[in-house]
């Protein structure tokens, strides 16, 4: 019977398999149709006739001969009837065995699929909740059980995802390390070796890169003004122009043919003719651009003046602006899963910025040397920083301070990258490594590609098993199998769009443009109920300790006849203003005696109630 | 073995023309900040409410004093009766908005308008001492409308009765043939006899509403001028119960899935929803209105239910929420006398002082006409997302925003002081008195 299972399974999950069959079948002559048709009926009920045979008679062995229906029919149907000899009952539960068997339910889900889709341990295994009656407990377990439905299904739904991604398993005593791109090339079909190429830019190195959100279009930025952007996958060019200007970052923004530019003085967009769309003079001195495409928030960071800016780019307005300190940063990522933007300073610290707030929302110790690089994972994981004294760490990024791994490489790496299926690309000096096994408990080298020249800037390529490397003058395609996630998910990025699928995926998107005040470090506090944190009562208490009346500036109303001179009105307003402050300080007083700090005064009726005289003379006490 | 990931793009486009296929992948890595981007959306839905709340669909002139009645018709919903101050009664086409005929059903107000259970007569009482029953179906139907003025003398009814006294309304048996009407007192009438088959009478003052609960049909509910709420059995024939409130009821309606339950307008402004097992206590008080309530009709579904006030304004409630929901006025709609539901819940009309019978939507924001699958399935997301974040607090400011006239907006909260004021004085006197000896009122 699990065998049966498992050949179903396999029916389900290869439709190309089925589909080759049919052709195959296809082939033969209109002549041999009931030859074929015969073939047909004998594997169906090949396949109806084995889990029969094995559960009844506990064998696995097959008796019957192919096409010969009748016999299996006939042989069942006296099965059943020597049952019904036996006694009702037992036919009928023989009868509903055999249903069961014939019909087993729906496929289970895996628990590793279900564990993706985890929202929390629910209410009977989460932490207790007090204070609600049983209706509304009864409407929380109906709600979680829809969840949890919905989780199945989602789990169950993946047996759809058509594609399967890329992997290298190397033979026994071989080791992946060993493979050369030339290789990797051979050895794939056609389509995949037109993604491994080489460009060689010898006159305005060295460059930097971007991969757009889809994974089709590249974007160069050479430091001596060279600006191209491009469709990399048909080598199709959109944009090429030279801006005569000392170029730091290039970032895209909401579509492939805007991009933003880090220039010598400031900030400036272009679109794909290569027009300068608006200049951002207030961001001065930028070293890293990044792009939320949520929040539709771009954000610039100068390393040297230590300013961190947030640009909303559907108004083109700054947000706000962030002195990050810690002196020079080295760095600048943003958190893909809450919107959190890091810094990495030359005090081996990362610090960790939203736009609601001026200081940090986190600062982490994650060397004790100056930070050479850093990098998210797609999925918002894993933080992955490296020192100047060759240290590696990777850090749980939800759990701040947890140290998963910690490597020693052989050189400080220079650039990192982490690709969605969480393979590490350390960029050093003159050549790349590739390390993987993020998710499990041992991190090792994959593989390596060394470089001609000194080597700029590494990225991976989403949805592409392919890795972008710039050096002084060149930009490299690596193929790296494994790395990119292989079904992606239309309504979020489509490499395959059209144009007018990006045009209605750009309005969808602006019409759920999520507020930059809602980026918080847990990204699920939005819909939680806002419990005051220790802190926050303190602050509370001590607001209660030190009473500062908050001024008010009234306006007394317009009189007539007389009676809006400046004196009147000056004294009507000495009056509002002495009313507002009783009327604070009776509230301050309510809420000091409510928190404990202030005794109740006992009032005249309160005396008379406390003492309850036993005997009629012992007021005279 | 070496395997690198390459999609043929054949199978991310559909095969006939540029139609592209829609890849989905649950993964939650892929979609990230789902909860902030469901909330913007909520957002927006709630935002877009606002914007589609447009509840008036048209007034329907015609009559010459105020409409005092409203009446539907159990077995059509396009069909709805009005009986106005001038004695004069009209059958509406609704969706044609115009009159299908009209009638001078009697000297001096029409004050009861009831469609039989079979849907086939209407059944009209007045000032002036009689019953009268007309066919729903009356072969004069004229286009033009001045016609119709030539043809109102000529509709006449197929029954009258006499009675002793003005009738001040009536009511019709779910399930049988039965009338009640009131006045100086509830008589029962069947409709083969011209004299009364039973007179109930509790206290001495005028009757004015009477109403049979429609679940348990043989019980019946009245409210007269003395303050007083009645309940009778007619099985019995005898009044069970008296409830007397602090001011006059105007209206009462019985919840149409809840046989016990009962709402009643009151003159002070409120609504008022009781158990009829339990009259000490109401179950709940509707408060919104700033002048008397003339009138309360229940939804089919018996969830909710439309009121209409001297204050002008049409107000729609949840029968377990204190305030109203929904709040309807126009600048031309004066005090409203009659409100009612249609039968498919959809629709609210109201008759007011005005002399217009108004159409309103029950729902603001809800599409006439038929609906696409997708927007049917887009409206049910909508709803879904509204409701998950409806405590959130820049959501919520929204949705119960509503405006009102500046006259009752003031009054509102001239009345919140007042009450206020008044709950205060009373705490203070409960806290300086003896312990347990002010009650606490309802």
């Amino acid at each position: 019977r699990k065998k049966h299972c498992s050949q179903t399974e396999e029916n389900m999950s290869s439709p190309m398999k089925n589909a080759k069959d049919d052709s195959a079948v296809r082939k033969y002559n209109a002549g041999d149709m009931k030859s074929i048709r015969k073939k047909h009926c004998s594997q169906t009920e090949e396949n109806m006739s084995i889990p029969e045979v094995k559960a009844e008679d506990g064998s696995a062995v097959r008796t019957y001969d192919t096409g010969d229906m009748k016999f299996d029919r006939n042989n069942k149907w006296t099965k059943k009837k020597d049952q019904q000899h036996e006694g009702r009952n037992s036919g009928i539960d023989a009868f509903r065995k055999e249903k069961e068997e014939k019909f087993p339910g729906r496929k289970p889900v895996s628990t590793e699929a279900l564990k993706k889709f985890y929202y929390g341990p629910g209410m009977k295994k989460g932490p207790k909740l007090t204070g609600i009656g049983m209706s509304r407990r009864n409407k929380f377990v109906q709600k979680e059980k829809l969840v949890e439905e919905g989780r199945r299904e989602a789990a169950r739904a993946e047996m759809l995802l058509t594609e399967q991604s890329g992997c290298v398993e190397a033979a026994e005593g071989f080791s992946t390390m060993n493979l050369t791109q030339r290789d990797i090339v051979e050895s794939s079909d056609i389509t995949s070796k037109c993604k491994s190429f080489e460009l060689k830019l010898d006159h305005f190195g060295p460059y930097k890169l971007k991969y757009f959100r889809d994974g089709r279009h590249l974007a160069l930025a050479g430091k001596m003004g060279h600006l191209s952007n491009f469709n990399w996958v048909t080598k199709k060019l959109t944009t090429e122009i030279n801006i005569m200007q000392q170029l730091y970052d290039v970032c895209y923004l909401q579509d492939h043919r805007t991009l933003a530019v880090a220039q010598n003085d400031w900030v400036s967009i272009y679109d794909e003719a290569g027009v300068e769309l608006h200049a951002v003079k207030d961001f001065y001195n930028i070293n890293y651009l990044d792009y939320m495409p949520y929040h539709f928030l771009c954000v610039a960071l100068s390393s040297c003046k230590g300013m961190l800016h947030y640009l909303d780019v559907t108004l083109g307005q700054e947000v706000t602006n962030i002195t990050t300190g810690n002196g020079r940063a080295s760095g600048m990522c943003h958190n893909p899963y809450n919107g959190v933007i890091c810094t990495s300073h030359v005090n081996g610290t990362v610090n960790m910025w939203t736009p609601n707030c001026k200081a940090a929302v986190a600062s982490m110790l994650a060397h004790k040397a100056p930070v050479s690089a850093m990098a998210y994972d797609p999925s918002g994981r894993y933080l992955v920083t490296s020192s100047c004294r060759r240290e590696l760490h990777i850090w749980d990024a939800r759990n701040l301070g947890t140290q998963l791994h910690s490597l020693k490489t052989q050189q400080p790496a220079r650039q990192i990258s982490v690709s969605q299926r969480g393979l590490i690309a350390l960029g050093f000096d003159r050549d790349v490594q590739i390390y993987r096994g993020i998710h499990g408990s041992v991190v090792e080298p994959y593989m390596k590609q060394s470089l001609g020249n000194l080597l700029s800037q590494v990225q991976f390529c989403p949805y592409e098993d392919v890795l972008g490397v710039t050096t002084r003058d060149t930009f490299i395609s690596l193929i790296i199998p494994g790395a990119g996630e292989a079904n992606f998910d239309a309504a979020e990025v489509n490499p395959y769009s059209s144009k007018s699928n990006r045009r209605e995926a750009l309005i969808k998107g602006l019409l759920a443009k999520v507020p930059a005040e809602l980026i918080t470090l847990d990204p699920y506090t939005v819909a939680q109920v806002d419990i005051p944190t220790l802190e926050e009562k303190l602050e509370a208490q001590r607001k209660l300790v030190y009473v500062n009346v908050p001024r008010i500036n009234p306006k007394p109303k317009y009189r007539m006849k007389g009676k809006s001179g400046s004196a009147q009105t000056a004294k009507r307003k000495m009056i509002r203003k002495e009313m507002h402050k009783t009327r604070y300080l009776d509230k301050v007083k309510k809420d000091r005696i409510a928190a404990g700090l202030e005794e109740k005064k006992p009032s005249s009726n309160d005396k008379y109630k406390e003492k309850i005289y036993e005997n009629v003379l012992d007021r005279f006490k | 073995k070496l395997k690198v990931l390459s999609r043929n793009s054949q199978d991310y486009v559909r095969e006939c023309g540029q139609v592209q296929k829609v890849q989905h992948n649950p993964d939650p890595k892929l979609h990230p900040f789902e909860r902030a981007r469901e909330y913007t959306r909520a957002l927006n839905a709630t935002k877009l409410d606002k914007v589609f709340a447009k509840p008036f669909i048209g007034a329907l002139s015609g009559h010459i004093d105020s409409i005092w009645k409203l009446a539907n018709v159990p077995t059509r919903l396009s069909t709805l009766i009005s009986g106005s101050c001038d004695g004069e009664l009209r059958v509406w086409d609704i969706p044609q908005r115009r009159v299908t005929w009209k009638a001078q059903a009697h000297r001096g107000f029409v004050r009861g308008v009831v469609v039989e259970r079979s849907g086939k007569n209407v059944i009209t009482c007045g000032d002036d001492q009689t019953i009268k029953v007309w066919s729903l179906d009356q072969s004069t139907i004229m286009e033009d409308d001045d016609e119709q003025d030539e043809s109102k003398e000529n509709v006449k009814p197929l029954h009258e009765f006499l009675g002793k006294a003005g009738f001040l309304d009536i009511d019709c048996q779910w399930d049988s043939d039965l009338l009640v009407t009131s006045g100086m007192q509830v008589d029962l009438w069947d409709m083969n006899r011209s004299e009364p088959l039973h007179s109930f009478s509790w206290g001495a003052d005028t009757i004015n509403t009477v109403k049979f609960n429609r679940v348990e049909t043989n019980v019946l509910s009245s409210t007269a001028s003395d303050r007083n709420i009645v309940l009778y059995d007619i099985r019995s024939k005898t009044p069970i119960r008296k409830l007397v409130m602090k001011m006059c009821t105007n209206s009462l309606c019985w919840n149409p899935m809840e046989a016990f339950n009962f709402t009643i307008a009151c003159e002070d402004c409120n609504l008022y929803t009781f158990d009829m097992r339990k009259l000490q206590q109401a179950m709940n008080v509707h408060k919104d209105h700033v002048r008397a309530a003339m009138s309360v009709d229940y939804s089919p579904t018996g969830r909710e239910f439309v009121s209409g006030s001297y204050d002008q304004t049409v107000r729609i409630f949840r029968v377990s929420e204190g305030h109203s929901r929904e709040v309807y006025h126009t600048k031309r709609m004066q005090r409203v006398f009659c409100v009612k539901f249609s039968a498919d819940s959809k629709f609210v009309f109201s008759g007011s002082d005005d002399t217009n019978v108004r159409v309103w939507k029950s729902q603001s924001s809800a599409r006439l006409g038929t609906l696409l699958p997708r927007q049917k399935q887009q409206l049910r997301y909508r709803k879904q997302l509204k409701k998950k974040y409806v405590h959130m607090p820049e959501i919520r400011r929204i949705e119960r925003h509503r405006h009102v006239p500046k006259s009752i907006y003031k009054a509102t909260e001239l009345r919140h002081i007042m009450s206020s004021a008044a709950e205060r004085k009373e705490s203070r006197r409960r806290k300086h008195s003896k312990p347990g000896s002010r009650k606490f009122k309802v």
